[in-house]
């Protein structure tokens, strides 16, 4: 039991750095970069970015870290004396704020922008952009955060679990 | 002092899980979108997004903040013989080190040459200064140092639950020090670091 206990809080600590550094590239660095570049690179460049992310290491993470988080607390339950179960349990609570936000914000302006088409093909490319980019950084940086104070949670989850065993 | 340890092994695996966490988006999802694009707009996004990355809180706080923090909070474990989450964070520096290397050895002067390229729209032969980057030695060494400091990054996490070990006296230490009777590990499987 304890070594699930241990395992489950490593696993969920690690896909929610996975996660919290994903956020933190697409706020920090991806975005920095599509925004001083021309409206041709900015919609292609999305468009190209938006396809690749879709791929089994990031659905792994996306799906997994609040999987494995969610787990990690149901295991400290009746463990209440540690400390552990209520800040993977707040973890859990920041991660599903980032899903809702994902799925209300950014998932349906990614598919505007991919309904676009061919960048080549857009006649009005600035448009597309404008419809896009100041919601989708906005709100982005609202999930960076929520992610990463959700990572702190967990790694503050694992010094209280290795004091209490 | 036990709090500027705890601090210091927070903060180490904290920049730590980023900087392994942009690598490997790097390799999953910024290097794979460039391939499928033109020159052009490869040339210029890889201009971009390298000068994006290279912002105070980048290199700061991640890429120079995992190397300085793991071996601050390595060093604070020092005093006092603490030698349960010492092994741990001492692999990590290691690892993170091969990085660190790499990253000056291979990644950085490749992006120098695309970078010195200058404005795309003055670029003459375009495929020429894609070549340059070597697309795919830049790709191969950072799937090396995405996997060297996601390894370090698991060796931090382990390290926070052995250094929460040493805090198990209940209550602040006033200066004794916390039980850290190596071999009576209570812990069931050795298998339990990864």
């Amino acid at each position: 039991m304890e070594f699930a206990q241990g395992l489950t809080l490593i696993v969920a600590a690690f896909a929610m750095g996975h996660m919290a550094g994903f956020f933190y590239t697409w706020s920090q660095n991806v975005m920095p970069a599509l925004s001083s570049s021309d409206d041709r690179t900015f919609v292609g460049g999305f468009q190209a970015l938006d396809r690749a992310v879709i791929n089994p290491w990031f659905i792994a993470g996306f799906v997994g870290a609040p999987l494995v988080t969610g787990v990690a607390a149901l295991l400290q339950l009746g463990e209440d004396d540690r400390g552990v179960f209520g800040w993977t349990v707040a973890a859990f609570v920041l991660y599903v704020v980032v899903i809702g936000i994902t799925r209300s914000v950014h998932l349906p302006l990614n598919a505007e922008i991919q309904a676009a088409g061919d960048p080549d093909q857009i006649a009005d490319l600035a448009a597309v952009r404008a419809r896009f980019e100041a919601r989708w950084v906005r709100w982005n940086v609202v999930r960076t955060v929520m992610c990463v104070a959700a990572f702190g949670c967990l790694l503050w989850a694992l010094v209280l679990y290795g004091r209490a065993t | 002092m036990e709090r500027m340890r705890t601090a210091a092994l927070v903060a180490a695996t904290l920049s730590m899980g980023f900087v392994a966490s942009i690598f490997v988006h790097w390799s999953n999802t910024i290097m794979p979108a460039l391939r499928s694009t033109d020159d052009r707009t490869f040339v210029t996004a890889f201009q971009q997004l390298d000068d994006a990355i290279v912002n105070p809180l980048f290199i700061g706080l991640g890429f120079m903040g995992a190397l300085l923090f793991t071996a601050l909070a390595g060093a604070l474990q020092l005093p006092g013989g603490r030698t349960r989450a010492l092994p741990w964070i001492a692999a990590a520096l290691v690892l993170y080190l091969g990085a660190f290397v790499i990253t000056m050895a291979v990644n950085e002067p490749l992006n120098t040459e695309i970078r010195d390229a200058g404005d795309p729209s003055r670029i003459d032969d375009l495929a020429a200064v894609r070549d340059a980057l070597k697309e795919s030695t830049w790709v191969a060494w950072n799937h090396v140092r995405s996997v060297l400091s996601a390894a370090a990054f698991g060796c931090l996490l382990w390290a926070l639950v052995q250094h929460g070990r040493t805090l198990r006296p209940a209550q602040s230490a006033t200066g004794q020090s916390p039980t850290t009777t190596q071999g009576s590990e209570s812990w069931s499987s050795p298998k339990a670091s990864r």
